[in-house]
């Protein structure tokens, strides 16, 4: 569904992904992994069009979508949900879904998705008038999932959905994207914590300094521990 | 002083009160958007009284047909500017100083504009709600304070449907607190940015074509009212908007009842002493924005 072919990223003159190549097949969670720096997020933003190529190609159900406009990058049905999750902490929760869906906005539909969201994350529909901003950080993660989730997309790319959440809620978290999956939607994931992202995910990518230096089976990943520790650092 | 003079004067404080409010609303929704001021906000105001000017008493249209083109024209006026001069000093990270310094060069060049095309003398139009005073339970009011107050309620009832009720209006908002994550959900922030300036324009314009029967149009009269309008801002509470509402009232009352009460050639001086003195005590404001009540 997704193809990343030789892509090159700088930030002015110091190149961030130096030719990475990646594929991710329909139906599957992929797993982005790296230690802090690594390019992860700067995939990402180059997938959904917030960020240039310099060179290489992104290819979206077999369409080059490389240095397209983000608003047409999420009309083909690329949902990113941003690093810190990003709601829009001054808007209610119904009003953040509704942004959700702007690309595409007809009310039926929006109503219809929704239910759906609400059906997958039932805290959200109890707090659908308050303001996103006084939620805690389970509940707007949460909110910026479904938020991604409204434009009905073909794929999701999720930054770092663990971040600074409590390890129980963060089980609540991977459990839901696994269910999102389960629908039809595939998931590109990124991840710190490697035994988490690794515990839901099909295949998986290891970022190193703007580079792959590894990637394969979750169950391959996973048995080279001795791998993921010099890349990640620390004990995994 | 009598009641019933104190209530006139609250009522014609509060009157001048709104239409600072409408100037203030526009200079709080341009600061959400880009955290920029527009020093050129009170010319756009003067231009709105011109425009008003030329299409309701040279041109005699009907005065809401006047008034529609005036607002038209100018929330026009203010896409444009959004279009040619701000977004792309925005997009490209110019230091805020100059964008700002660039607004206050504008005005000068439209300033001298108007001084071109109507001249330097002080023109009016005819009261378009009468000049004769209506009594209302003793108290003698000008029919056009009343209408201002229906005007102003409208507009403000209206912004705040549109801003909370519809999709667009919802995206503007989104803009102001997250333009990444509005560009994420395909919102274009740029057609945003400028919608915003639109409806600013358009609210200084409406402040403009309210106050020019009751103050004389002159070229350069936008300046002063554009300084209390930022007085307002900063009293009420920057980026609020109940703030801009209420700071607007204080002002226009404090006015009126100061230069009446005590004297009236130091009222402006009177203004700038409370605003310094909110400054000292409340710089937030009295509706400190936090980010949730951000227009």
């Amino acid at each position: 569904m997704l193809k990343i072919d030789k892509l090159v990223v700088s930030y002015g003159v110091a190149p961030v992904l130096r030719e990475i190549n990646m594929a991710v097949p329909q139906g599957k969670i992929v797993t982005l992994l790296g230690a802090n720096g690594a390019g992860k997020s700067t995939t990402l933003k180059a997938v959904s069009g917030l960020l240039k190529p310099l060179s290489g190609d992104i290819l979206f159900c077999k369409e080059s979508i490389s240095g397209v406009s983000p608003e047409k990058i999420v009309k083909m049905g690329v949902s990113h949900v941003p690093e810190g999750r990003q709601v829009f902490p001054g808007l209610t929760v119904e009003e953040n879904l509704k942004m959700g869906a702007y690309i595409n906005y007809k009310p039926k539909m929006v109503a219809e998705k929704m239910a759906m969201v609400f059906d997958l994350f039932p805290r959200l529909k109890e707090r659908i008038k308050q303001l996103a901003g006084t939620m805690s950080g389970g509940e707007q993660q949460m909110l910026a999932i479904g938020r991604g989730l409204m434009n009905d997309p073909k794929l999701l790319m999720l930054d770092e959905p663990s971040l600074g959440l409590a390890p129980i809620i963060i089980d609540g978290i991977f459990d839901k994207i696994k269910e999102i999956n389960s629908l039809g939607t595939t998931i590109l994931l990124i991840e710190q914590n490697a035994n988490l992202a690794l515990s839901v995910s099909d295949y998986a990518y290891m970022l190193s300094v703007g580079k792959i230096a590894m990637e394969g089976d979750t169950g391959e990943i996973r048995d080279n521990k001795n791998l993921l520790e010099v890349y990640l650092g620390g004990d995994h | 002083m009598s009641l019933v003079t104190f209530v006139q004067l609250i009522i014609q404080g509060l009157n001048m009160g709104l239409i600072y409010a409408l100037a203030a609303l526009g200079i709080s929704l341009i600061w959400n958007a880009t955290s920029l001021f527009n020093f050129s906000q009170g010319d756009l105001l003067t231009i709105g009284g011109y425009v008003m000017l030329t299409a309701f008493s040279y041109l005699a249209l009907p005065y809401p047909v006047a008034f529609l083109i005036t607002v038209v024209v100018m929330g026009v006026a203010g896409y444009m500017l959004s279009k040619g001069y701000f977004y792309p000093m925005f997009k490209q990270n110019f230091n805020p100083q100059i964008i700002l310094i660039g607004t206050v060069a504008l005005s000068i060049f439209v300033r001298n504009g108007i001084l071109l095309t109507w001249g330097p003398d002080a023109q009016t139009y005819a009261n378009p709600f009468g000049s004769k005073a209506v009594e209302i339970l003793g108290v003698n009011i000008m029919p056009h304070y009343i209408w201002n107050v229906v005007i102003v309620a409208v507009l403000v009832v209206a912004l705040q449907m549109f801003l909370r009720g519809t999709v667009i209006g919802i995206a503007m908002r989104a803009v102001a607190q997250k333009p990444v994550a509005a560009s994420l959900m395909g919102v274009k922030v740029e057609q945003m940015v400028s919608m915003t300036f639109l409806l600013s324009t358009g609210l200084a314009a409406i402040s403009g074509l309210l106050v020019a029967p009751i103050i004389p149009l002159i070229p350069e009269m936008g300046g002063l009212l554009a300084i209390k309008a930022f007085a307002a801002v900063l009293i009420g509470g920057l980026g609020s908007f109940a703030g801009a509402l209420v700071g607007g009232v204080i002002i226009g009352i404090a006015e009126v009842l100061f230069a009446t009460l005590v004297v009236s050639t130091y009222k402006d001086v009177f203004i700038f002493a409370v605003l310094i003195l909110f400054l000292l005590i409340r710089p937030g404001g009295i509706f400190k924005a936090d980010i949730s009540e951000k227009v």
